[in-house]
């Protein structure tokens, strides 16, 4: 076998090493071998959240960012997404905008945390701030990918999603979400967001005890059983987005041809809607987070999506109230 | 011990494929059901690692996982075992050549060879794919082994295959109920899992009762 040969063998064999690895990480903290298993100070139903975050004043409705698969952890994520992020704040005043969850970890833990690994991830971080095309950044983003199989396979989803579901319940009480007060949220998922969103719904409505809604930005989604649980969903995604419709293809229970599958009968109940967006690509030029690339309607990309977001939740009677105080982003 | 491994090792490479000169090496090899041991042993390990999902769910510990490992591989042997008799014994019965048990064990025996990538089975996604490919490759090569064996053809070879299955999935399910029995509760005393639940199953159940157990902390009622 030549070098080349020998060389592709071993990075198709390190790529399936590592695919097959993949799920070890929730499911070894499931079993209490690794990563954090205390759990914190259960909070009271009727003191609004336990003692430590009585004083952050509720919000009226909740919004959950959750990052694509370029995330490093919740405090680094692409730099592309925070004017979006910030945006969304601006149009929802009355909702709480919260992105302090990392999406692909049961632990909330970013690669750059407590990991063994730590220091690799560090340095592609710094490599990624030099040059976000760089080609070590692209391991960030398999290695979340990984983490999205993880969450839409039948077998591993129940435990992966139960993780991710107790960490966005965890960041709600932080930013005094008060348990069995009702107050609705939203999960808004971006790319493998919108799967980690879905996966986690089958279990945040009973752990907050108040309906919980989906906004998929380009997501890229299994029929989860999660979707049973949801109140709606708001699907967007481009007609030039190669990516997010390979949730469509890879996963047979999103096929028209299995019409009493989770997913077909949410959107038969008309618990999905589909918004599809013209000319939009998942990344680079003309994407979801573009504000420079403009529309017929002289909106750029980003200013459409953050307006159609503000449409929906606010037609939805999900955004009323009083205007709150915004959270850093990543805090 | 490390001569052993070796040897392990280079049987799993023969047994991918079983070559026609497989059965003079299987017959000469000192050890040589020996070996095959280490191949079925290997395998049953590697494969419980890939459906290692129904341990940690059930919140196994790492010296009981570590027990369960080596308990699918004896599992795996004696139905290595079993599963050449019944074939031994159907081709005896079916085609003119006298084989020597013997022989057919080693070479059945490295007909589990694909299995030992059962650990790819962990793999998201692909890895239910993956196991039917590893199982239905494992088939074919235990086919090859009858083939040989025998000297008989492809369909002759997978009737005696086939009628061996046939037969055992009868005894299974009649006079071998006690012994199932019985090798579930050795399992479920010694690992604290389940056998006779599917995966499946048991991750279904473990989302509702999870789900359930988040109503109870979430909800005022």
């Amino acid at each position: 076998m030549s070098f080349i040969g020998l060389l592709l063998t071993a990075l198709v064999a390190l790529l399936f090493l590592s695919a097959a690895l993949a799920p070890l990480e929730s499911l070894g903290w499931y079993a209490g071998w690794f990563g954090e298993k205390e759990e914190e100070p259960e909070p009271r139903m009727d003191d609004g959240g336990g003692e430590t975050h009585a004083e952050i004043a509720p919000a009226s409705h909740y919004l959950v960012y959750l990052s694509g698969i370029g995330a490093i952890a919740a405090n680094s994520i692409p730099d592309e997404e925070l004017p979006f992020i910030q945006g969304l704040q601006e149009r929802l005043p009355a909702t709480l905008v919260i992105s302090d969850v990392f999406p692909y970890s049961v632990t909330n833990m970013g690669l750059t945390g407590q990991r063994s690994a730590a220091r690799v991830w560090r340095w592609i971080e710094g490599l990624r701030l030099k040059n976000p095309m760089a080609i070590m950044a692209f391991l960030v983003n398999l290695r979340n990918i990984f983490q999205v199989a993880t969450s839409a396979d039948g077998r591993y989803g129940p435990i992966y999603n139960l993780g991710v579901a107790q960490e966005i319940r965890r960041s709600l009480l932080r930013h005094g979400y008060r348990l069995g007060s009702g107050t609705p949220v939203s999960l808004l998922g971006w790319s493998g967001g919108g799967q980690i969103a879905l996966g986690a719904a089958w279990y945040l409505p009973n752990l907050i005890g108040a309906p919980v809604t989906i906004v998929s930005v380009g997501g890229v989604m299994s029929n989860d059983m999660g979707v049973k649980r949801i109140d709606h969903m708001w699907h967007m995604w481009g007609d030039k987005d190669p990516l997010s419709p390979l949730g469509h293809h890879l996963y047979p229970g999103r096929w028209k041809m299995f019409p009493m599958s989770g997913w077909n009968r949410a959107l038969a109940e008309g618990k999905i809607t589909l918004i599809p967006l013209e000319s939009y690509a998942h990344n680079g030029k003309g994407n979801y987070f573009d504000d420079k690339m403009l529309l017929p309607s002289g909106e750029s990309h980003m200013q459409h999506v953050l307006d159609t977001i503000q449409n929906k939740i606010t037609e939805a009677g999900l955004s009323t109230g009083d205007p709150v105080t915004p959270v850093p982003i990543g805090g | 011990m490390f001569h052993y491994l070796w040897s392990v090792w280079r049987a799993i490479q023969l047994g991918l494929g079983l070559q026609p000169d497989i059965v003079q090496i299987a017959t000469n090899t000192p050890n040589a059901t020996w070996i095959a041991f280490g191949v079925v042993m290997t395998a049953g390990i590697s494969v419980l690692i890939g459906q290692s999902v129904i341990l940690f769910a059930n919140q196994v510990q790492p010296g009981r996982f570590l027990m369960s490992l080596v308990i699918n591989g004896l599992l795996l042997v004696v139905g290595w075992i079993v599963w050449t008799t019944a074939v031994w014994a159907i081709g005896m019965w079916l085609f003119a050549e006298d084989a020597s048990f013997v022989l057919i064990l080693r070479l059945i025996g490295l007909s589990y060879a694909p299995l030992v990538f059962g650990f790819l089975i962990l793999m998201p996604y692909l890895g239910p794919f993956i196991q039917r490919v590893l199982y239905a490759w494992s088939f074919i090569v235990a086919l090859q082994a009858v083939k040989l064996t025998f000297h008989v053809g492809f369909w002759h070879a997978l009737v005696a295959a086939g009628i061996g299955w046939l037969l055992l999935a009868v005894i299974t399910a009649t006079i071998g109920r006690p012994v199932v029995a019985l090798r579930n509760y050795v399992w479920h005393r010694l690992t604290g899992t389940a056998l006779d639940a599917s995966a499946n199953e048991v991750l279904q159940q473990f989302a509702i009762d999870k789900s359930a157990q988040a109503a109870s902390k979430g909800d005022k009622s």
